[in-house]
């Protein structure tokens, strides 16, 4: 009885293998909203490296299975298996695909990673980007820095995407990391808050630090993550294009309440964005919401003078997103270090 | 093994009075120069510690099975998991995954009658329950919370005393895993049969090569970064601390090459051994394990 030519059945394994591998690679479904163009980009690799990996995972387990059925132990059987020797060319061959893969693979995510703005030199340690006038506007931004420490030192992070290298980004915000909270203070208007406000397509620069330990920032939505980094100074550069409110979350261990040092980033109309910018400058005038006049109320009620002050900072820290827990580990924290201090 | 018995003298060792192949239960306790001993206690101490490591497991994911912190509190919590991951890593997976199989198997794989160094061999294996004990130990005092990647200052911060007690431990298991690397490599390098050249080695000694040759260059890097933050910890120095002018990111490159060692020697470890378990089992012709 003929059979059917097992090239021809390894061809049709191929095409499925494929297929599958594309449909699932390109329809997986893992990833959260993408908020940025960059975020797509990024999308575009994951789901390449999916499909790549997904072909891999069915033809090594298909490998497994199929041999541990056709090849097992006959019963009664206690020979050798043949001795075979190596196939130079064949490993050859199976040696070259996987390296041509992990070349592409790494030649697109270089790609990527441009197009993000890793490769802007103000964001890769490149001293030379550093003379004339960037230096003295980031010292500008910021304030109560130790300048001296800061000459020469460059941000790492990303930076500006190429078609907007050497411009100024359209909105600045200095992030601080602290256990466990994170603040955001836009230098312009002055503006301190608790949630990260920014106008959708318009580019936004976080300038970031670290006044304790080691935090990092990671919105999942644009596909970032930086680490803040005490007594160094990193950056990311982003261009949010969807409205909507995404989480901020801190990705790296950072003590006891890491696990609540979460807050919201607001991607907002530039309308919105400047309604909110303008409560947040003057808020006596935009007597908007009940909230914010109640609390408006308080203030102009209270003396402080007459007040403890945890009484008179509670709205502040109320705002600020900060959390009593949070405030009791910090006050317990500190004493501790002074106790060690005292000691030592 | 049959196959031993016309070895040259070139694999004859220093061998405990009693001498290989009578084996009484007292042995496994004891400060024993046999690899097969050695491979054991590592197998079944390296199990015991992996037992505890998942009793940690299983107290975060009770911990976890609801949003607030009602079983432990964050900064036990955070203790727990830095003790689960460290067990699990210095404890479980460096002594079973090297000690264990490699002190077991390459002797009996290349046809050497232990061995080169028995005596740092048992050197290696009784500095790790040591080891255990004090990172166990070091509930009593406030355990490290800083992850099993230690980062400063985090690390400085947080569980001074169990910190400490980490990195003494951590050294001392360090320590045992450099020693067996010396081990293995000379005993793979040195003591095959004369007719074995390295191209006929089973896969599993290539392996030990590999691994060997990846914790000897990455153990002492880690060592001396611990070291450099217990100083930091212990003497008030700044190799780490950003207050005094260090550097916070400095560690991670170091916890990174040990990472990277500890993950691939795993790569060819179980190529080998698990196909021919079976073959081992009903077979004493362990030549031919190579053609």
């Amino acid at each position: 009885m003929t059979s059917i030519p097992n090239s021809i059945l390894t061809l049709v394994a191929g095409i499925l293998l494929t297929v599958v591998s594309l449909w699932y690679g390109y329809n997986n479904g893992l990833m959260p909203v993408a908020a940025s163009v960059e975020a797509t980009h990024v999308d575009a690799l994951f789901n390449a490296m999916m499909a790549i990996a997904t072909g891999l995972f069915i033809i090594v387990q298909g490998v497994i299975v199929y041999s541990a059925i056709m090849f097992r132990r006959k019963k009664g059987d206690d020979t050798d298996g043949p001795a075979i020797e190596g196939n130079v060319p064949l490993e050859i061959f199976w040696t070259a695909i996987p390296a041509a893969i992990v070349l592409w693979i790494s030649i697109y995510s270089f790609e990527i990673y441009g197009e993000m703005g890793g490769f802007d030199p103000s964001a890769a340690n490149d001293m030379h980007a550093m003379h004339g006038g960037k230096n003295s506007a980031m010292a500008a931004e910021m304030p109560g820095m130790d300048m001296k420490a800061m000459e020469g030192m460059t941000a790492s992070g990303i930076g500006a995407s190429p078609a907007s290298q050497g411009k100024e980004a359209a909105v600045n915000v200095n992030v601080t990391g602290l256990q466990y909270a994170w603040i955001f203070n836009y230098p312009n208007t002055n503006i301190t808050a608790g949630e990260l406000h920014v106008p959708v397509n318009q580019e936004v620069k976080l300038t970031l630090k670290a006044n304790d330990v080691i935090h990092a920032l990671w919105i999942p939505q644009l596909r970032l993550k930086q680490d803040t980094i005490p007594g160094e100074i990193t950056q990311l550069r982003f261009t949010s294009n969807k409205v909507g409110t995404y989480p901020i979350r801190c990705a790296e261990l950072c003590g006891g309440y890491h696990g609540s040092m979460v807050t919201n980033m607001i991607v907002e109309t530039q309308e919105n964005y400047d309604t909110w910018v303008a409560s947040q400058i003057q808020p006596a005038e935009t007597t908007g919401s009940a909230v914010m006049q109640s609390t408006l109320a308080s203030i102009e009620s209270m003396n402080p003078a007459t007040m403890p002050t945890h009484e008179y900072l509670a709205p502040y820290a109320r705002e600020m997103g900060v959390r009593t827990e949070m405030l009791a580990k910090l006050v317990r924290d500190q004493q501790a270090k002074n106790h060690i201090h005292l000691d030592s | 093994m049959t196959a031993n018995i016309s070895l040259p003298p070139v694999a004859e060792q220093a061998s405990p009075s009693h001498g290989h192949g009578e084996r009484r239960w007292q042995d496994y306790f004891t400060f024993n120069t046999d690899h097969k001993v050695i491979g054991i206690q590592y197998m079944v101490m390296s199990f015991f510690f992996y037992l505890i490591g998942g009793l940690l497991a299983e107290g975060i994911r009770t911990e976890l099975a609801t949003p607030d912190p009602d079983l432990v509190d964050p900064a036990l919590y955070n203790s727990m998991f830095t003790m689960h991951a460290t067990i699990m890593i210095f404890l479980w997976i460096v002594p079973a995954g090297t000690g264990a199989f490699a002190n077991y198997l390459i002797p009996l794989m290349i046809g050497a009658r232990d061995m080169a160094f028995p005596r740092l061999n048992a050197v290696a294996f009784w500095m790790l329950p040591p080891a255990g004990v004090m990172l166990i130990g070091s509930f009593y005092f406030g355990t490290a919370q800083a992850g099993w990647t230690s980062y400063p200052p985090l690390s400085l911060t947080t569980g001074k005393i169990g910190e400490a007690i980490w990195i003494m431990s951590l050294l001392l298991a360090g320590t045992s895993s450099i020693l067996g690397g010396i081990n293995f490599m000379t005993t793979i390098l040195k003591m095959r049969v004369p007719s074995m050249g390295m191209m006929q080695m089973p896969l599993f000694c290539w392996a030990m090569i590999a691994t060997s040759a990846l914790i000897l260059i990455a153990t002492p890097i880690l060592a001396g970064a611990l070291i450099l933050l217990s100083f930091d910890l212990l003497a008030g120095t700044a190799f780490f601390n950003p207050t005094g002018g260090g550097h916070p990111v400095l560690l991670s490159p170091c916890r990174l090459y040990y990472g990277a060692a500890i993950l691939w020697h795993y790569f060819g470890s179980y190529s080998d051994p698990l196909p021919q378990t079976d073959f081992w089992l009903r077979s004493d012709r362990l030549f031919q394990l190579s053609h």
